[in-house]
């Protein structure tokens, strides 16, 4: 087999993009520390402006539980509380980086670019 | 609320959910609606927002064992299926989590086993091969392979990544499989390698875990690097930016690296590209 050099990174990003807008946010609101969804819901809306309803909220933490990039902690007080995990947070930080790629090309584009 | 026409309506809504995530998330879910319902946000989006998600549900228990061909198709029939569910109380089916079966590498020296495990749990006809590897791919998944007659890559649903041994990022860790998937396939997965054995496959040089992580050599140019390698005992070959194979010759003196590959735990091939201004011209 040939000597193949890896490509770095991309892999969490392509991941991310796929699972969606709210998982996106799931994962920033979680990014901080652990929380239960109320507190992700209240979390979202506070730094994003997007208002998740339960359907939305649940499909996703589903979603990243089955990719590990979060995890459940045990229930506290008839709510389950969750944490991103170490593949959640590399995974974020590479969306992160290729969306703020896509915005200086965007802004770029659009004439907003920085002096 | 949970006596209101919305009240009643979210309360339909999230009977349209299969039977395990009812199980799972339907105490919290009505909980964070009532929750979300004291601060204003009306019942009748809210159970929109969870007969969507009902029906998200359902199509992805459908992809996975009935493999529908379209979306509309899909979402017309989880529709009718959450709507037939809820009308006549269908008794719980068993989705062994929507069908899809999780493989994990929890421990670098034991991926192999851990992945054959799961594969033979569930009969997939699925092989591990192993392959000498650069130490911060040891216990990742390098590739995948579909052979013979198979359904090509419609088995595996998603990659776990995480991250490498070392610490660099981002490994893949483990698959995500159909639990119908019923192809053949090759997972290659990289092991330490013997002394002496050549890697199959190589992470960059500098990257945290490898032969050259923290060695501040990245940049610095053949001159300054030379000596330091010597002292590592290690065979260096190298590749003049542009050039597609290493060589054992030298490059000049003020060319700088680039990066580079180990190719076994004693022999590396270091990409060099010219310095813009070479300040005291060839002196290799």
């Amino acid at each position: 087999m040939a000597l193949r050099k890896l490509e770095p990174g991309g892999v969490g990003h392509d991941v991310l993009r796929r699972a969606g807008d709210a998982s996106v946010l799931i994962l920033t609101s979680l990014a901080e520390g652990p929380k239960h969804g109320y507190a992700l819901i209240q979390d979202v809306k506070r730094f994003s402006g997007v208002q998740l309803g339960p359907g939305t909220l649940y499909g996703a933490l589903d979603r990243l539980e089955l990719l590990g990039m979060i995890e459940a902690l045990p229930v506290d007080a008839r709510r389950q509380p969750y944490r991103i995990t170490s593949a959640g947070a590399v995974a974020l930080g590479e969306h992160l980086d290729a969306l703020e790629r896509i915005s200086s090309v965007g802004r770029l584009r659009l004439g907003f670019g920085r002096a | 609320m949970p006596g209101t026409g919305h009240g009643r309506l979210l309360a339909l809504a999230l009977r349209c959910y299969p039977p395990q995530w009812r199980a799972r998330h339907g105490d919290e879910a009505r909980e964070l609606a009532a929750l979300l319902a004291q601060d204003g946000l009306p019942a009748r989006s809210m159970a929109w927002d969870c007969f969507k998600g009902a029906a998200r549900e359902r199509v992805a228990q459908m992809r996975t064992t009935r493999r529908l061909r379209t979306g509309a198709a899909a979402l017309v029939a989880a529709t009718s299926l959450a709507a037939v569910s809820l009308l006549v109380s269908m008794s719980p089916a068993p989705a062994g989590a929507a069908g899809v079966v999780r493989a994990d590498i929890t421990s670098r020296h034991e991926a192999a086993r851990q992945l054959a495990a799961v594969f033979k749990s569930h009969h997939f006809g699925i092989s591990v091969v192993q392959l000498p590897v650069s130490p911060s791919l040891v216990g990742s998944i390098l590739a995948t392979k579909t052979t013979g007659h198979s359904t090509g890559n419609d088995g595996i649903l998603g990659r776990i990544t995480g991250t490498c041994a070392g610490g660099a990022r981002v490994c893949t860790k483990g698959l995500l499989l159909a639990s119908h998937f019923s192809g053949h396939m090759l997972v290659m997965v990289g092991r330490a390698a013997k002394p002496g054995e050549k890697y199959a496959e190589s992470a960059e040089v500098f990257r945290p875990g490898e032969l050259l992580a923290g060695s501040s050599l990245l940049g610095t140019t053949v001159a300054a690097a030379v000596p330091v390698l010597g002292r590592l005992d290690l065979s260096v070959l190298w590749k003049v930016d542009g050039d597609k194979h290493c060589s054992a010759i030298t490059p000049h003196g003020w060319y700088h690296l680039t990066g580079g590959l180990a190719i076994s735990a004693v022999s590396i091939c270091l990409d060099v590209a010219p310095s813009a201004q070479p300040a005291t011209g060839p002196r290799a």
